[in-house]
């Protein structure tokens, strides 16, 4: 409970369909969450915070110790890591399309204490962008960062009524990125567009889960983050924690 | 939501069975609707406690003392009006759900937190032959897996430890074995110093489905209604009632060891089948003392190295280290001012003495022997609380395998584990390959046949059927037929045909060295062939041994069959396994295999050993006496290890 109250949850753009009651149209997603989150736990302030996150001034971030984006563009991804890595606050990210899902998490300097025992200090990362350009070790988040390309694009996720248009400005996103990486074709294979459309549910609550327990590790200072990407693909169900810091 | 059209299609016209709707259970219906699943049937026995409210989503504050099951069906209907939703509050092993109820469904989905249940329903679906998706969780650890008949492994094709699972009410109201007490003693420990938490309840509780089948569960319901508080009798919290009395050692002592027990009594449906607790009065205490003129030393000025932390106290002298170590724990909240908490760590000298004597008090009041300091101490050592993320994570992971079982790809089906921390490959959730049935599996092998080694002159055909029968082999309600030429029927599940057997030993019946019982369970559609072996050297505690599984067998509530056994067997043991990884068995070719070597679970700290998966998926035999115990307060698993 404690660990909630000195969080504002500023719920922006979230997808948590079951937290919207039935009937309930026309108004924006986080006002209609909010009072099925409320119960959730009656201890815990929640707010609902108008207007989209990018237009939010720098102080706004400030009041917070931990912000998580989630089903934000690219742009407002990075701008808003930056921001919280040059302020001290624990910055989130996380996403699902189809059968894959993400996580990130930028702690900065981050002291945890594991069991009673030992603390350590997590190297600070330094990380998002260089997760967009300059990784190729997995195709993994390639794929992921065409997908987030495509929401820039479009300002939406692909939409399975819009198969074919929207799996071919896929591939076509995929072209570019590997050619401007001077990348291999199979670094992101042609099939992966298939498993990629609209958010899958079962998807959502495996993301969500680690999400979560990434908060509330980090802001509890208890036992060690998972440092600092968490990659799931949901037919195979594996789940990968990789590191990706800048070089 | 986007399916493909084959996919879509099965997950609208699946029929699906959810048993539990406890944390994972809660989680799970919710992912089902919300993937379009519209026909589910879910069943849950227990009704809502006050400490579910914060990890079972489904429920509110106004829920408290209805039914899990219904209460659930009503959340998801809120925001799924659509969905078709059969609610269920029952136990699972009642005789109407038998094959018939079973065939029903498309898919069943194990939301449990206990074995007895988990085989029930593994035998349920074998015999059906409908497919089940199994799963379990234990603090940041879960696990989710695919049965299916002649093709996977089943829930028992590998011996379990010892049952170490237990629901909360264990913990509160009865009490088997030393390890119950243990827990209780943290939990009190953080009621009356620590981070208060309704998980951690230490009071009767009231809201116990087993206390709840006589006259006497409508007055306790009423009582309940008036204060809205239903399973704690007392709206106070225990830390307010110990304040508001100065933390008087006596008075405390009282109300835990006595009136609370004293409590429990009048709940008398859940003594018929064990021994029944004994209050406990400091005053008692007193005048034992003073009549045996017994030297009172201050064992709390032995040093607690060595000698006092191997010896077990008298209850006296827990009693005085009791009262000792509450007034330093007093003392030490007072000095950290107001609103402080004081945080349980085993090497502080009074919360160790406070939890070791508290427990040991509570082992007397329910007649188990009594443990030393050290013993407590690597007992207590490390209970971790559960953690609801992961019951998320969890009911993730199996509709994604119940998406691949409904589109026929078995073959794509996995084990999957979900690690603390990621494995030496990256991996926090391990998909591991699933494993063919072990052709000497007991339950879901051609012809089910098991060695027992008992005392024929000593075990009761009570003991039998409870324990080996019921406790060991699952069953519900057992008939047990002697290969003897003649068919001597021993055990029948028919009431007041053989009840007059029951506290007669087994050898009266001719059964002995090399005697084979067929035994049979209709509701399950499961027969058990049973050779027996005699024994006269078991070690004490163990009523019986079954060829291949651990040298303990599993210790169960007190009988009337067996009144002065003590209430529990040594539960836990010594780890003797430095294993961490899964490495193939050489001696067991049914050990699963990873997708890629190697991979095993929690090899970073192993934490979680092949034996101590949360659910009881036993996944190394050899392991059977390793050190890890999980317990459960409902859903909500406690790790300890
Ligand atoms: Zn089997």
């Amino acid at each position: 409970m404690k660990l909630y109250a000195c969080v504002q949850v500023s719920a922006v753009n979230t997808r948590a369909q079951f937290l919207v009651p039935h009937g309930v149209a026309g108004i924006g997603l986080a006002e209609a969450s909010l009072e099925q989150a409320q119960l959730l736990n009656p201890m815990v302030e929640v707010k609902v915070e108008h207007g989209s996150v990018a237009s939010k001034p720098d102080e706004f971030f400030s009041q917070f110790d931990a912000v998580c984006l989630t089903a934000c563009v690219l742009e407002d991804l990075l701008k808003i890591c930056d921001l919280c890595h040059s302020k001290s606050i624990k910055f989130f990210a996380g996403d699902a399309f189809g059968y894959h899902g993400y996580m990130f998490a930028d702690l900065g300097q981050h002291d945890f204490v594991e069991y009673v025992h030992a603390s350590f200090t997590l190297n600070p990362v330094w990380p998002f962008i260089y997760f967009i350009v300059k990784v190729s070790r997995i195709d993994f988040p390639w794929a992921f960062a065409v997908l987030l390309n495509f929401r820039t694009k479009k300002g939406r996720d692909p939409d399975p009524l819009m198969f074919t248009p929207d799996t071919d400005l896929l591939l076509q996103l995929r072209d570019e990125l590997l050619e401007s990486h001077g990348l291999e074709k199979n670094t992101i294979p042609e099939n992966f567009t298939s498993s990629c459309f609209s958010q899958l549910s079962p998807v959502c609550p495996v993301v969500g889960g680690v999400l979560g327990q990434e908060i509330i590790k980090a802001l509890s200072g208890h036992d060690a983050p998972l440092n600092n990407f968490f990659f799931f693909d949901g037919f195979t169900c594996n789940g990968i924690v990789d590191c990706f810091k800048s070089c | 939501m986007a399916l493909d059209c084959g996919l879509a299609l099965a997950v609208s016209r699946s029929r699906l069975l959810v048993v539990g709707a406890g944390g994972i259970g809660c989680e799970l219906l919710k992912n089902l609707v919300v993937a379009g699943f519209r026909h589910i049937d879910v069943i849950d026995l227990d009704t809502i406690d006050v400490s579910n409210l914060n990890r079972q989503f489904l429920f509110r504050k106004n829920h408290v003392g209805k039914s899990k099951a219904e209460v659930a069906r009503e959340s998801v209907l809120l925001f799924c009006p659509e969905a078709n939703i059969t609610a269920h509050h029952d136990s699972i092993t009642n005789l109407d759900y038998n094959v018939e109820f079973f065939k029903k469904f498309t898919l069943v989905m194990n939301a449990l937190d206990n074995r007895a249940a988990r085989n029930h329903v593994n035998r349920m679906c074998l015999a059906a032959d409908i497919p089940l998706v199994e799963s379990g969780s234990a603090g940041y650890l879960g696990q989710v897996t695919v049965i299916k008949k002649g093709v996977t492994e089943c829930y028992e094709c590998e011996p379990k430890q010892p049952q170490k699972t237990y629901p909360g009410c264990t913990i509160r109201n009865t009490p088997s074995e030393p390890i119950h007490c243990i827990v209780w003693a943290k939990f009190l420990f953080n009621q009356l110093f620590g981070e208060e938490d309704a998980d951690q309840e230490v009071s009767p509780d009231t809201a116990d489905p087993e206390a709840k089948w006589g006259p006497g569960e409508i007055i306790i319901q009423e009582s309940n209604e008036l204060d809205g508080d239903s399973g704690n009798i007392k709206r106070v919290s225990t830390r307010a009632w110990a304040k508001s009395t100065g933390y008087n050692p006596v008075k405390v002592f009282n109300k835990l060891f006595h009136d609370d027990i004293n409590y429990l009594l009048t709940m008398d449906k859940l003594w018929k089948t064990r021994c029944a607790p004994v209050p406990l009065s400091w005053e008692h205490l007193e005048r034992q003392v003073d009549s045996q003129g017994a030297p009172v030393e201050d064992v709390r000025d032995i040093p607690s190295c060595g000698l006092r932390d191997q010896r077990v106290l008298e209850v006296h002298e827990q009693a005085q280290l009791f009262a000792g170590s509450l007034l330093d724990l007093q003392k030490e909240l007072l000095a950290k001012g107001n609103g402080a908490e004081l945080v349980w760590d085993k090497e502080e000298k009074a919360a160790m003495d406070f939890v070791s004597s508290a427990a040991n008090l509570r082992m007397f009041i329910f007649s188990m022997s009594m443990k030393s300091r050290f013993d407590v101490k690597s007992m207590a050592g490390n209970i971790i609380p559960a953690i609801a993320t992961t019951n998320a994570i969890i009911a993730g992971l199996i509709v994604l395998e119940a998406f691949k079982v409904l589109t026929l790809q078995l073959d794509k089906c996995h084990t999957v584990f979900l690690n603390r921390k990621p494995n030496p490959r990256k991996k926090l959730l391990v998909p591991c390959l699933l494993v063919p049935p072990n052709p000497g599996c007991f339950v879901c092998s051609s012809k089910p046949q098991a060695l027992v080694r008992l005392n024929t002159s000593t075990m009761l055909v009570y003991t039998l059927q409870e324990k080996v029968l019921k406790e060991r082999f699952g069953m519900v309600a057992p008939d047990v037929q002697i290969e003897d030429g003649r068919g001597t029927i021993l055990i029948s599940s028919e009431e007041g045909e053989t009840e007059v057997n029951n506290d007669r030993p087994l050898s009266d019946f001719g059964v002995r060295g090399g005697s084979r019982l067929q035994v049979d369970d209709f509701l399950q559609d499961y027969t058990l062939v049973i050779d027996i072996t005699h024994s006269d050297d078991l070690p004490p505690d163990v009523d019986f041994e079954v060829l291949g599984d651990a040298p303990t067998c599993a210790p169960s509530p007190k009988t009337n069959a067996t009144p002065t056994k003590a209430n529990g067997a040594q539960a836990v043991r010594p780890s003797t396994s430095s294993s961490h990884t899964r490495t193939p068995d050489p001696e067991h070719s049914n050990t699963p295999i990873d997708l890629e070597e190697n991979d095993g679970m929690e090899a970073t700290d192993g934490k979680w050993q092949g034996a101590t998966s949360p659910q009881g998926f036993g996944r190394k035999r050899k392991h059977s006496d390793s050190d890890a115990v999980v317990l459960q307060s409902d859903d909500d698993v406690i790790l300890c290890d």
